[in-house]
């Protein structure tokens, strides 16, 4: 019989929740998906039918509550003032302790190809990884998911279960999508948006159809850290003639993303200029959180700058001159 | 391990003149763990050389692979040798060992170049900073001196230091370099062994080093 009396203390908080659903709107994962066991309020009310007594506890309410990028803005949204980090950080203390298999969106290792470099150990902010009996293994109660681990590992063996639309394949095959629409021969550029900043007063009410510019598409990282410089080239490659990336000012990054991929896009640009194209194609802006003019502001002087570049074509650069 | 850095791109796309069909080759050894030629730097600098090209306007094909080992003749054997024969440049991540197993092996014909540039053989000073500790000199003094290498930490190599520009432990060379034999005296003297540096080291055999030509390693016991 499973143990929930850990959880027992929660029951009055999670009585309180009254299913206003402020929470969708600022949760980045109920935004992908739009399934309502994906949002706050779906994964309170599932911890409230496991106390009750009506559904099981299960792998798969495990891992909804394991899938969150712990930006913590549905605690800062409820109405009735629910302590939902404290709920989930309780009710995943209770599922590890039960040995549910958890991964959500959790940061873990192929051990098959990891080559124990330990660079993702040292880079954590959060102290979620370790070396144990010879492999890589991650705290998952620790594991924040920003995913700024991506990037660090030298052989592709960081691996996030469920990205909910960050993961760099997803992100690739957005860009494709954007980039190839047939429908809009205006789109020229890829805006990545750090999750936890430029993201909230950007999207703040808004899902996947509100349309800000037929010009360039956001794609929305977890943390800027997240971003592979590999998405980065692969979008120039497939047609965008410019990304722009808005990260957190580095003293707000909680997950040592923002320094981060700030010094990777200095790497990028320093060599993007040797090979002649124009390092303003690739710019980094750190925008604060619910600073909705910084990001329309930086948007609009990096389009204005993009389009008169045009698009990177053959023999379409004079970097070496502007120099 | 061996610690390496990414060439000057200027220099990687002078090698690749010319040439359309490219094996673009890391390795899953040092170069790895060091972040200059594994598998995620393969497809980086695969990224810049086709945006490269695709600037000058001229075609290329990359083929990526990474070995195991680049240092194994049966690492490159089983994966790439073949393979090799479709391309018309190897341009090889690994260190300048592996570089050199690849020419070797590789059929005669076919250019083989760095992408990298060796560095040194180190470790992790700290996150994002491999140091130099060993110049392979063929015979080590680390059991007289604290476990800290006078050939290597002194920027003079000195056996019987420090020299006069050692000032406030930095080495005179550099003042971000900690003067190699102020470490030593420090360390002999916390593990209560500074008597061992009244022992005047004496000259030492270079020819066990680099100055004996190139080395040899030979172990009867596994022929």
């Amino acid at each position: 019989m499973t143990d929930l009396s850990k959880l027992e203390k929660w029951r009055s908080a999670l009585s309180k929740c009254i299913r206003c659903g402020y929470c969708y709107d600022q949760c980045p994962i109920y935004k992908e998906t739009g399934w309502e066991a994906d949002s706050p309020r779906g994964k309170l009310i599932l911890l409230y039918g496991m106390l009750s007594g009506e559904i099981e506890p299960s792998d798969y309410i495990a891992n909804k509550l394991f899938e969150c990028f712990h930006c913590g803005r549905c605690e800062k949204a409820c109405a009735s003032g629910v302590p939902i980090q404290d709920v989930y950080n309780d009710a995943r203390a209770f599922f590890v302790e039960s040995g549910f298999d958890v991964v959500g969106t959790t940061s873990l290792t192929d051990h098959d190809v990891c080559a124990r470099c330990l660079n993702c150990i040292r880079m954590c902010e959060h102290e979620a990884r370790s070396f144990k009996d010879g492999k890589v293994v991650t705290d998952v109660l620790k594991c924040q998911s920003c995913g700024s681990c991506f990037d660090i590992c030298p052989e592709c063996g960081v691996t996030i279960g469920r990205g909910f639309g960050t993961n760099p394949n997803e992100l690739l095959d957005k860009v494709d999508a954007f980039l190839n629409d047939p429908t809009n021969p205006d789109a020229k550029a890829i805006v990545f948006s750090c999750g936890y900043s430029s993201y909230p007063g950007l999207k703040h009410a808004q899902f996947d159809d509100f349309v800000i510019s037929k010009e360039f598409e956001i794609l929305i990282t977890a943390c800027s850290g997240r971003l592979k410089s590999h998405t980065v080239l692969e979008s120039l490659e497939r047609g965008a003639w410019g990304v722009l990336i808005c990260c957190c000012p580095e003293d707000e990054c909680e997950h040592g993303g923002s320094p981060r991929v700030k010094e990777r896009m200095k790497n990028l640009t320093r060599i993007m200029e040797r090979i002649n194209i124009d390092p303003k194609r690739v710019q980094v802006v750190e925008v604060p959180q619910g600073n909705e003019a910084k990001f329309v502001e930086s948007t609009t002087r990096f389009m204005d700058e993009i389009r008169a570049l045009g698009p990177l074509a053959p023999e379409s650069e004079t970097v070496g001159s502007e120099k | 391990m061996i610690v390496a850095d990414l060439k000057p791109i200027e220099d990687i796309m002078s090698y690749l003149e010319g040439h359309k069909r490219i094996l673009l080759v890391g390795c899953h050894g040092c170069v790895t763990v060091c972040s200059a030629g594994g598998q995620k730097e393969v497809e980086l600098l695969a990224d810049m050389i086709e945006l490269a090209r695709r600037v000058k306007g001229q075609e290329c094909s990359i083929t990526k692979m990474t070995l195991e080992r680049q240092c194994d003749p049966e690492f490159l054997e089983e994966e790439m040798l073949e393979k090799a024969k479709e391309h018309d440049v190897i341009l090889s991540m690994a260190c300048g060992v592996g570089v050199q197993l690849v020419a070797e092996k590789v059929e005669s014909g076919i250019k083989v170049f760095p992408a990298v540039d060796t560095l040194f053989m180190g470790g992790v000073d700290q996150k994002g900073q491999w140091g130099e500790r060993c110049q392979g000199c063929g015979d080590c003094k680390l059991p007289l001196t604290g476990g800290i290498c006078p050939v290597t930490r002194c920027s003079k190599s000195l056996l019987n230091g420090p020299c006069g520009g050692s000032r406030d432990g930095k080495c005179e060379v550099n003042p971000d370099i900690p003067c190699g034999w102020q470490m030593i005296i420090d360390r002999l003297e916390a593990t209560g062994c500074l008597d061992n540096y009244e022992k005047i080291l004496e000259p030492a055999d270079w020819s066990k080093s680099f100055h004996g030509g190139p080395r040899k390693y030979i172990r009867p016991d596994m022929r």
